[in-house]
């Protein structure tokens, strides 16, 4: 395969891809457009207004400021199998792209299913026409995802993201069935942003649980809240436009299981990266 | 639609009219009522959707951790073949697949490895020696196996001991005319018939050429063995030919039968089955170097000196021999050489070429088992063998 380097992040591509598989540029990314409008600053800022004049009136504006900085830090993390991230991390060698791809060739939903046209249905409200574009992560501080999406969390690089990401005040669907709203509706406006105004959005969101002491780990646990179910956890949302490749990757989170298979997979995880030179530690 | 299983994106999904049900694999928390709009975060990038009807909850949960668990095999598979991974890694992986396996049901997995791994040409960065290394030193018979199907499904031209093979094939080995020591009972005269007496095991095999048994090494350790109990007191003759100093093999007497289950040194009453059978003779026989690696090497890594080998398995090793060697001249590569060895009880007498090279008392009673098994080392390079013909005493 020719590679050529891409200009803006310097890593190899295939000189077939039109845009670069790891930083998605040159390409347009409709997230960003749609959530960087004027209406949707306006609407936002307002709504963190209203939550810095009301951590002001209970006399934890200090604390507030910390929590909104401390969002400024937060980097994407998409939470993964560590099946899925041995095969992100071993994509372009041989024993394991001939594999992967036989393992699923066999058993692919085809085209134009009942299946494609309930996704299709469900995303085009959030996402109208580039629903298959977004890859969904969650805003952490210490490099873990939400845990019942897998145990390893891809830790991306702000530099390969900032352009293409937007940040949504909760999982984006489970928001609409408790807003009311129904799927085909248009999101209102105020609940989503571009990258580098997520910590308006996290200060809108999280002001009014801010107390007079806070600390990183209780920030931590702010951001990234696990329910009691599943459809009660609770962080902010990142969608990333275009493709994730593990050079996208600043780091690799693993977080302990007691699944055996896991557990040996994620060991591998553990050997495997480094190698590629994207470091990966564990969670305590 | 009823219900959605996705093994790569771990869950399970019952729809109803406005709403599914999820089911997260390794989740304490039951099902989940989400909007079905939630699904779309949960499925993306996934190719490996089932879409079930009428399946009842507690069904897909089964479905669920059969389709993760099938994920998970292919992943260790891949880790088990992987030359880059550190061997502790690699033989993690073959014990975890060896769990999944027993956990899903070997036929299952097979199912999937069948349509995928079994049913296509292994890449040559697969490393399938170290991988039945892996099965190997942890006794894992379900793993070997597997990577035995797999190495069976490859093409022709890609299996190890074939193309070995084909390299012996096109040697012209002089097997000549021979004949046994009056007194000695011929167990291989040189026939096709009496070399397919013999029984292979293990990694690699022994091919018939020209009149001599060759052996053709498939990354690990082989053995041809008859399966016949000779006597206590037994005497071996027989014309081996090395074609390389790199080459290296082994005669045994007085093993342990490689197909059955060997005691464990030292635990009365326990047992197990070796997952290479190769490597019964080499832990509980007395083995007999056959190797010419130069007068420079280790005199017992050089042909007719007995070898005590650190054993695997849990079998201490123990000092068991006393052992007098006779400086030995290179043997010439390419030329027949006969080597006569004599067991009455626990004293060996070797001889090459007529010559005394080595003579030793065995103290371990756990080796050179009365009544044992005669075999035969396929390890490194195209040994030939000729001429094998004994006599119990």
């Amino acid at each position: 395969v020719s590679l050529s380097t891409c200009p803006y992040c310097g890593f190899q591509v295939p000189v077939s891809q039109q845009r670069c598989t790891h930083c998605a540029r040159p390409s347009r990314f409709p997230n960003v457009e749609l959530a960087g409008t004027p209406v949707e600053h306006e609407a936002l800022s307002m709504r963190a207004a209203r939550s810095r004049h009301a951590a002001h009136e209970r006399g934890v504006a200090p604390a507030l400021r910390v929590l909104e900085e401390a969002i400024a830090r937060t980097r994407a993390v998409i939470a993964r199998p560590p099946t899925e991230v041995l095969r992100l991390s071993q994509s372009d060698r041989e024993i394991y792209a001939t594999y992967y791809q036989l393992s699923s060739a066999g058993v692919r939903v085809p085209e134009g299913n009942k299946w494609d046209t309930l996704r299709q249905m469900v995303d085009a409200a959030a996402f109208p026409g580039f629903e298959d574009e977004i890859r969904f992560g969650a805003l952490s501080l210490d490099g873990g995802g939400p845990a019942n999406y897998g145990v390893c969390g891809l830790v991306l690089r702000t530099d390969m993201i900032a352009h293409r990401a937007t940040v949504f005040e909760e999982n984006t669907v489970l928001w609409y069935g408790k807003a009311g709203f129904r799927p085909m509706d248009p999101l209102p406006a105020g609940y989503r942003t571009t990258w580098d105004r997520r910590q308006e959005l996290g200060v809108a969101k999280l002001g009014d649980r801010v107390a007079a002491q806070i600390d990183e780990p209780e920030i931590g646990r702010m951001l990234q809240r696990e329910g009691d179910t599943t459809g009660s956890d609770d962080f902010i949302e990142v969608h990333v436009f275009g493709p994730v490749t593990i050079r996208t990757c600043e780091e690799v989170t693993i977080r302990p299981t007691r699944d055996e298979a896991d557990a040996v997979i994620s060991r591998a995880v553990l050997e495997v990266l480094p190698m590629r030179e994207v470091p990966c530690r564990v969670l305590q | 639609v009823r219900a959605l299983v996705s093994g790569r994106a771990r869950v399970a999904v019952q729809l109803a009219e406005r709403w599914a049900e999820v089911l997260f694999y390794g989740s304490e928390s039951d099902w989940n009522r989400v909007p079905l709009g939630y699904l779309s975060s949960l499925f993306a990038g996934v190719d490996d959707i089932r879409i079930l009807s009428d399946a009842q909850p507690a069904e897909l949960r089964r479905e669920l951790q059969s389709a993760v668990r099938k994920e998970q095999s292919l992943c260790l598979l891949l880790i088990l073949l992987d030359p880059e991974r550190s061997f502790e890694i690699r033989e993690q992986a073959a014990k975890a697949l060896d769990h999944v396996m027993r956990l899903v049901g070997e036929s299952d997995i097979y199912s999937v490895l069948l349509s995928t791994i079994l049913a296509h040409q292994l890449p040559g960065a697969a490393d399938l020696s170290g991988a039945f290394t892996a099965a190997e030193r942890n006794n894992l018979h379900t793993i070997w196996d597997l990577l035995a199907k797999m190495e069976a499904s490859q093409p022709q031209s890609l299996r190890l001991g074939t193309r070995n093979r084909r390299e012996v094939t096109a040697k012209p080995f002089d097997s000549g005319s021979f004949a046994p020591p009056p007194g000695y009972r011929l167990i291989f005269d040189g026939t096709e018939e009496s070399y397919k007496r013999w029984l292979t095991v293990g990694r690699g095999s022994f091919i018939f050429a020209d009149g001599a048994m060759v052996a053709c090494p498939g990354g690990g350790l082989g053995l041809a063995y008859l399966p016949e109990r000779f006597g206590f007191n037994v005497d071996l003759v027989l014309d081996f030919l090395l074609t390389s100093p790199t080459d290296d093999s082994s005669v045994f007497v007085n093993s342990l039968a490689p197909h059955e289950p060997v005691p464990f040194r030292g635990v009365p009453g326990a047992s197990h089955q070796y997952v290479n059978q190769a490597w019964v003779p080499v832990h509980t026989g007395i083995e007999i170097k056959v190797a010419e690696p130069g007068l420079g090497a280790a005199d017992d890594t050089r042909s007719g000196a007995v070898r005590v080998s650190n054993p695997l398995y849990h079998v201490q090793y123990t000092q068991s021999v006393e052992h007098l060697r006779t400086p030995m001249p290179e043997l010439a590569l390419n030329i027949w050489h006969r080597l006569s060895i004599s067991a009455r009880s626990n004293m060996f007498r070797i001889e090459i070429n007529g010559q005394l090279r080595s003579d030793f008392l065995n103290n371990d009673p756990y080796r050179g088992a009365p009544g044992g098994f005669i075999g035969l080392l396929a390890h490194r390079g195209n040994v030939a063998y000729r001429m094998i013909a004994v006599r119990s005493r």
